[in-house]
């Protein structure tokens, strides 16, 4: 556990040494680009997660733009699943992760198209997962309007910590299509559909659900297709400086879950340098054909399976976020640092499903060069 | 059907969105405000869509992965 926090305070360290290369960039005049440093914290009852990350982007004056990313997941959690006991016990485990992206913005006369490729490859002691894919934006109408259309390829690999023989494959597609278009000065208006075919294993392998008094692996279809759709609305309120973000998706999938989630934002600006978000989101589904709690009838042989994200459940989710603008290092010597935001939030879950209630907070902060 | 009634609605929704009032760049002071670009907090909210993608049965919480990170697939 020890080695593990090092190695979170030397990505810790890495973002402080990222925000010295941003100044030199900065002073060269020729590229524009934000340095992001993260801090995130997830706790359920038996489930803790401390996320350090930071991600680069940069852009030049012809339309080229890179970004590159990195995190570690360090997880603690109690199970019995990957232990292999019969009771709980504590493990911890390390993910890390990669990501980056090059793409270019082509002006095409009276409509921009903005072409991205991107990839993202991350790894733990008992999974691996390669996702890779093209991007693509078409703006016209002076960037009114905004057509989106996302592609990626999905190629994991599942392994067990106490079945070392065992290998699974997951591969998918995934693609996302969506509009934006400005209103009027003030309102935004967002509508989006994604479709996801997934393939191969698509269970848990520490998962054990009961048949009769028996537990045996779980089992799950497949294949999967899911269907997302979303609107959205940005509304800025002039008088009192105040955005209204709303938004509201319906999700349906080939296991039969649908879920629906409506959720709704207020940005207050506080002055110059201070905004204030509060949020409330709800969540709400209906179980897999298939599953069953808490076990299935004796001499039942179609899937199992023990994972609480395939049962009916519903939850609210309330938090705060509270950003503010390093406005007052202007003329100081860190005057580079002066539309650099730092920000601290914290949300509150309250689940009806099995894992229970939970909380995400988070720190971070942003340097524009 | 399903992918036919979401086609249509969404070509409509672009039929619509092009007859709207246009809005010229000079105009667009209001819309660089907090809130009104949610692709500026998307980083911020990458973790909190890995946590949905383990712990919710839908996607459509910008998830860039369908798996990995405590073993939940």
């Amino acid at each position: 556990m020890r080695l593990q926090l090092k190695r979170a305070l030397l990505a810790c360290a890495l973002v402080l040494v990222g925000v010295s290369s941003a100044y030199a960039d900065e002073a060269s005049g020729t590229w524009t680009g934000e340095l992001e440093g993260r801090g995130n914290y997830y706790y359920e009852r038996s489930t803790r997660v401390f996320v350090p990350t930071f991600k680069v982007t940069a852009e030049a004056p012809n339309g080229v733009h890179l970004s590159a990313d990195y995190l570690v997941d360090v997880i603690s959690s109690a199970s019995i699943a990957q232990t292999g006991g019969g009771a709980d016990g504590v493990f911890t485990e390390l993910r890390h992760g990669i990501g980056a992206s090059v793409g270019k913005e082509f002006d095409m006369g009276g409509a921009q198209l903005d072409l991205t490729v991107h990839g993202r490859y991350s790894t733990e002691s008992d999974y691996e997962s390669r996702v890779y894919g093209l991007s693509s934006a078409l703006s016209w109408n002076e960037k009114t309007t905004t057509l989106t259309l996302n592609l990626n390829r999905v190629d994991d690999s599942v392994y067990s910590n106490v079945m070392p023989k065992f290998e699974g494959r997951l591969y998918g597609l995934t693609s996302a299509l969506s509009l934006s278009q400005v209103v009027t000065s003030r309102l935004i208006l967002g509508v989006g559909y994604q479709l996801g075919y997934l393939e191969g294993f698509l269970a848990n392998p520490y998962r054990r659900a009961l048949i009769g008094p028996r537990p045996y692996a779980e089992k799950h279809p497949g294949e999967r297709f899911r269907h997302n759709i979303e609107g959205s609305l940005a509304w800025f309120i002039p008088a009192s400086n105040t955005t209204l973000s709303l938004a509201y998706r319906v999700y349906v999938d080939s296991w039969d879950i649908m879920a629906v989630t409506p959720e709704a934002r207020i940005y207050q600006e506080l002055g110059e340098n201070f905004v204030l978000r509060a949020r409330y989101r709800f969540y709400t589904q209906t179980r897999a054909y298939f599953y069953e709690s808490p076990r299935y009838p004796l001499g039942y042989t179609g899937y199992v399976s023990n994972d609480p994200k395939m049962a009916e459940f519903h939850s609210q989710q309330v938090g705060l976020k509270l950003e503010y603008r390093l406005a007052f290092l202007g003329g100081s010597f860190l005057d580079f640092a002066r539309d650099a935001w730092l920000d601290l939030s914290v949300d509150r879950q309250f689940s009806t499903a099995s894992y229970g209630n939970n909380i995400i907070a988070t720190v971070g902060g942003r340097v524009p060069f | 059907m399903r992918f036919t009634s979401t086609a249509l609605c969404f070509a409509l929704f672009v039929l619509a969105a092009n007859g709207c009032t246009h809005v010229k760049p000079y105009e667009r002071e209001y819309l660089t405000h907090a809130g009104m670009d949610r692709k500026r907090e998307a980083f911020a909210e990458e973790f909190e869509g890995h946590v949905r993608d383990s712990r919710e049965g839908a996607i459509g919480n910008g998830a860039s992965s369908t798996g990995g990170g405590c073993g939940c697939n």
